[in-house]
């Protein structure tokens, strides 16, 4: 049986770390009413976080002045998409996704590898000065 | 942030008391593991049994404990639910730190190494 497609979205002004606590839990507030599997929902927390702390440590004041949109579809897959007006990503492309090496003891450098690690079909565009993020999550615990 | 502090001869084990180490948390989570650890003790237990999320700063963080309030003594760490093990394991930092089931296996281990 295929799975109507449903979409949803957030807008949500990120300025400081607190901004990115309060829209994770708003998100994960919503995202757990489509799945039902608290394992997965963590994991995308993951990401999401990741994500969102890029857009307020990297994305300068250009950032904050327009919302964040994060928006995703659930049908057989969870795909979502987050537009920001913050700086251009370094040479418009997608950070490597290598981890640091564990025997320096890194204090950072994690978050790309792990975004990669938990998700796929991850891409990036430059688009009318607004950064466009996509990826997307297998799951087969959508609650019906 | 809010620390309960268990020294027990060589260890000091510290339950954090928060449910986030993240890129808000990071810094105060630093500081006031820094100053809880003094002198005294030569091992250090982080017992994460109430925390129930640790983005890449706090990661980070608690690698910097590690690296440098613990330097000349151990650093481990105990109780991780399941995303702060997923963080730990996608980054193989669980490699880099003894992770115990719950603080209690930690302060009644009695090999050292």
């Amino acid at each position: 049986m295929t799975r109507q497609t449903d979409t949803r979205y957030i807008h949500t002004r990120l300025q400081t770390f607190a901004d990115v606590r309060h829209a994770l839990d708003d998100l994960c507030h919503r995202l757990s009413n489509d799945i039902n599997d608290a394992t997965k929902v963590a994991e995308i927390e993951i990401v999401l976080a990741e994500i969102l702390n890029n857009i307020v440590e990297h994305g300068g004041t250009s950032a904050y002045q327009y919302p964040v949109e994060i928006s995703w579809d659930i049908g057989t897959e969870i795909a979502f998409m987050i537009c920001d007006t913050g700086r251009p990503y370094p040479q418009l492309r997608l950070p490597a996704p290598d981890l640091p090496n564990c025997d320096d003891l890194p204090e950072g450098g994690f978050g790309w590898g792990m975004i990669q690690m938990i998700c796929h079909a991850v891409s990036y565009q430059r688009v009318n000065g607004a950064n466009l993020l996509r990826f997307s999550f297998e799951t087969e615990t959508l609650k019906p | 942030m809010e620390l309960s502090l268990q020294p027990q001869s060589d260890r000091l084990g510290i339950t954090v008391n928060a449910p986030r180490i993240d890129a808000q948390a990071a810094v105060k989570f630093k500081d006031a593991v820094h100053t809880a650890c003094g002198n005294d003790h030569s091992w250090i237990i982080l017992d994460f049994a109430n925390v129930d999320f640790v983005d890449s700063s706090g990661l980070g963080a608690i690698v910097s404990i590690k690296k440098h309030i613990g330097k000349g003594r151990r650093v481990d760490l105990a109780s991780l639910g399941p995303a702060v093990e997923k963080v730990f394991r996608l980054t193989r930092m669980d490699s880099v730190f003894r992770i115990y089931p719950t603080l209690d296996d930690a302060m009644a281990d009695d090999a050292a190494d």
